[in-house]
């Protein structure tokens, strides 16, 4: 077996040692989301965030990810389709935002990112039911991203998801 | 409604004439920026914690995803597995 080239990461839970001030992926709104909110937001369990940082050093922080707890209700439910409903409103898992550095940009490590989280959502689906994994992709870009990691849009809503099902079978 | 609340704050000169700027160049005036911008930050909120509700289309699209059998992985799944083998050290 090869060395795989190239520098290494480790992908971990978000500590106040983590240098994430200079994080720069182009989206003033994720870049202050994790210098400002995703640690705060961690502790008080509004989502968890998680960030990718280059071995051996331990930082800065080059990517991240965010996932909580969520639920799909629908605007009319019909008897029939409730009773085939085990649970409702339907649990599903959210990842909340997702980034790269623009100085690593280029090289994978979004998707890295992506099936880390996937990952992550189905080890906690073997304690806490989780039907589907939900994205509310920030832009066109984001939406395209998602859709090729087989995310499918929906109509009248911006949210995009793939049901746990199938993320549980590839990631096998 | 009539606007009768007020929203004072205080800023750094940078930001601000960063929002004069970004306003002009809308043809807005500041408090009409600050408010369209903050506006769509709180739907992004709002879609973030409560729980997202489904039109009926939307609703039947979704239910008949999560009872079909498993499409095959796409490539781009294969791929970024691999990477990950690669890139990510174990914890």
């Amino acid at each position: 077996m090869s060395e795989p080239e190239g520098p290494s990461y480790r992908i971990e839970a978000i500590r106040a040692a983590h240098v994430r001030n200079d994080f720069d992926c182009g989206h003033p709104f994720l870049n202050h989301y994790l210098a400002r909110y995703a640690r705060q937001n961690d502790r008080s369990g509004i989502a968890r965030a998680f960030v990718m940082v280059p071995v051996p050093a331990g930082n800065p922080v080059v990517g991240y990810y965010t996932l909580a707890a969520g639920a799909v209700a629908f605007e009319k439910l019909p008897k029939a389709v409730r009773k085939k409903l085990p649970r409702y409103p339907v649990p599903v898992a959210r990842i909340g935002e997702l980034a790269v550095d623009e100085r690593f940009q280029g090289k994978g490590l979004g998707s890295v990112l992506l099936i880390d989280a996937l990952r992550r959502i189905l080890d906690a689906s073997k304690e806490v039911a989780v039907w589907a994994v939900v994205v509310d992709p920030i832009d066109v870009q984001a939406a395209c991203f998602y859709r090729k990691f087989g995310f499918e849009a929906l109509a009248d809503s911006e949210i995009m998801f793939l049901p746990m099902k199938e993320a549980a079978t590839w990631l096998m | 409604m009539p606007k009768q609340e007020r929203i004072d704050f205080r800023v750094d000169a940078e930001i601000k004439a960063q929002f004069v700027e970004a306003a002009e160049s809308l043809g807005m005036n500041l408090s009409a920026f600050i408010i369209a911008a903050a506006q769509e930050l709180a739907t992004r909120a709002q879609r973030r914690s409560r729980t997202m509700v489904l039109s009926e289309a939307d609703r039947d699209r979704f239910l008949a995803a999560l009872d079909r059998a498993a499409r095959p992985a796409p490539s781009a799944v294969e791929k970024a597995k691999r990477l990950h083998r690669e890139l990510v050290t174990g914890e």
